[in-house]
């Protein structure tokens, strides 16, 4: 069942429509991939489901109920973002960045209680960050740190994680160690939306993929169904082919020249 | 070290002080002995120069500090900046030509409460003015020129005001109060001030969770439930009240709100939250000994206590300009 949606959402950035009538869903224990080119509107479709943009036309829902009608506490119990080259403002330890993610959770003035604790242990874990606990988040490598700000994002124990370029900037392995987190994530029953530009990387994780392009959606569904020929050239100007390597999918592009798209 | 080993250790420091601010005068007391016949109600000048003096001192300069350190903290959270400070932002000058212009327009013998509401309507005002001018997601840069664009403003109207005063007295009178002491202010002024600078701190300190969600940037925080306009709302309306209030009945007393988060932010893990109350006793402790040391030292004329937290803070501001240099000012 879709849990976190859009219904013909229109967003403006001044006189330029930066999406134009998208609808999209998210159900539990899905995985879905948002990709496209740059400028497409894969963050502003991830903002607006956030509750962070507000749509000119259109709503986004947590199941059938509009965001904006709901308490800010409760989306943030339930929905988790993590945004793009997020950052720390202060030199706090890993622990205590990981720890702000039971904000939503914990009252007024309450310290972390037992779930509170366990949900952290668990995603220290989970995140490989035992041993960096006490380390400072501006001494990390940015690797490190991705790992550091989804552990902070997944220590909310939300029911649907939005993660806008979670891989950007990090090495192959490290790409790998975020992706099987949100991937062992949503397997738990989590509702994962990601912004990837990996294509061969988002075919190979997602369940599902949708392809933007100039604010709208061009194609919605299985990776081998959305990563064809015509919907990449349509998309990205660029003739391109999905193809597979040692059985895992690559997408290559296949000619220099643009294709009028 | 955790704020359970931190907290009790500040609050003694600060008790401590506060003794000592009771003990320390140009007269000699036996202040077991003068303490006993407060609390008995006998009269005699031990009893009175305690009562009146020295301990309305004491409490005006935990008011103040605590006010400050807090202040100083809430801030540097709400805009992710080390160096946003009270007086280095404008805000002292601002709630000083508040009540400057409560001085001059002589609205205090209408009402005494004029004075803590001119400070802090000055305060308030600054605060939204530099909020507006430096932006959400202000740079150090940007902070500090708008602060000193604040700091210039409200200085250039203090000394039009100062200027256009027709009585020489009150011109003097003015001028030694803009320098911040806490000398010959009486148990009125502590009442006059206290209600604005409780309410004014318990906001600051209910803002802790907030602050310390705003540490992963402004979106991050509403997406954690918290929205960034409350938070900075809460922030501003706490500072002015509290600032604002402190300000009107001592003076401008500058870089207590810049050396005492500085100096206690390591000692908390660098947590915005934790911050919050060590900041508030840090900054009671501070000023209290600052005045302490004002009346221990000079024979001559009492130093006042706003130079002697410049002469402190100046060097210390220059030292943390060094090391964000080195850092990469962001």
């Amino acid at each position: 069942m879709t849990l976190l949606a859009t219904h013909d959402v229109h967003v403006r950035h001044g006189q330029r429509a930066v999406l134009s009538g998208v609808s999209f869903g998210v159900a539990a224990g899905e995985l879905v991939g948002l990709v496209g080119p740059n400028g497409a509107g894969k963050t502003t479709l991830i903002r607006v489901l956030a509750g962070l943009a507000a749509p000119a036309r259109g709503e986004a829902t947590l199941e059938g109920i509009r965001l904006d009608k709901l308490r800010l506490e409760e989306r943030a119990r339930r929905i988790a973002f993590l945004p793009q080259a997020g950052d720390c403002a202060w030199s706090l330890s890993v622990a205590d960045v990981v720890a702000l993610g039971r904000l939503p959770h914990r009252s007024a003035h309450a310290r972390n209680g037992a779930a509170d604790l366990a949900a952290l242990r668990t995603v220290m874990t989970e995140c490989g960050l035992t041993d960096l606990a006490t380390r400072r988040i501006d001494r990390l490598s940015g690797g490190e740190r991705a790992r550091v700000l989804l552990a902070r994002a997944l220590a909310v124990e939300p029911e649907i994680l939005l993660a806008d370029e979670p891989v950007a900037g990090l090495d192959p392995r490290h790409q790998l160690q975020v992706m099987d987190v949100l991937r062992q994530r949503t397997e738990a029953g989590q509702a994962t939306v990601a912004v990837l530009h990996d294509l061969g990387l988002a075919a190979r994780y997602c369940h599902r993929l949708a392809l933007l392009r100039d604010g709208r959606i061009l194609a919605d569904g299985p990776p081998q169904a959305v990563l064809t020929r015509d919907n990449l050239a349509a998309a990205f100007g660029l003739p391109m082919e999905l193809t597979d390597v040692a059985g895992w999918p690559v997408v290559v592009p296949s000619a220099r020249e643009r294709v009028s798209p | 070290m955790g704020n359970r080993i931190l907290l009790p250790t500040l609050a003694a420091v600060t008790a401590a002080l506060c003794v000592l601010s009771l003990a320390v005068g140009p007269s000699p007391i036996d202040l077991v002995a003068a303490v006993k016949q407060l609390i008995l109600g006998l009269t005699s000048t031990e009893a009175a120069i305690i009562g009146q003096i020295r301990l309305p001192r004491t409490l005006l300069a935990v008011a103040t500090g605590a006010s400050l350190g807090l202040a100083g903290a809430a801030m540097q959270g709400w805009v992710r900046n080390p160096l946003a400070e009270p007086g280095l932002l404008g805000v002292s000058a601002s709630a000083a030509l508040g009540a400057v212009i409560v001085f001059y327009g002589g609205w205090t013998l209408y009402h005494p409460l004029a004075l803590p509401l001119g400070g802090i309507a000055g305060a308030l005002v600054s605060v939204l003015f530099l909020y507006a001018l430096a932006g959400r997601a202000a740079t150090a840069h940007t902070l500090i020129l708008a602060g000193v664009a604040v700091n210039s403003i409200a200085g250039a109207l203090t000394s039009l005001t100062l200027s256009l005063s027709p009585n020489p007295f009150a011109l003097s009178e003015i001028v030694f109060w803009l320098l911040g002491s806490l000398a010959d202010r009486t148990t009125e002024h502590v009442l006059l001030m206290a209600p604005f600078v409780a309410v004014g701190t318990a906001m600051l300190l209910s803002a802790g969770k907030g602050l310390e969600a705003l540490s992963l940037g402004e979106e991050t925080a509403f997406t954690l439930g918290f929205s960034p306009t409350r938070v900075g709302v809460t922030v501003a309306a706490g500072t002015a009240l509290a600032v604002g209030a402190s300000v009107a009945v001592i003076g401008a007393v500058g870089f207590v709100g810049l050396v005492v988060p500085h100096v206690l932010r390591p000692l908390v893990g660098h947590s915005a939250r934790r911050l919050l109350p060590a900041a508030a006793f840090g900054g009671a402790a501070l000023v209290l000994a600052a005045d302490c040391a004002v009346r221990l030292m000079a024979p001559g004329p009492e130093l006042k206590l706003g130079v002697v937290t410049a002469l402190i803070g100046a060097p210390f501001m220059l030292a943390l300009v060094l090391r964000l240099r080195h850092a990469g000012m962001r």
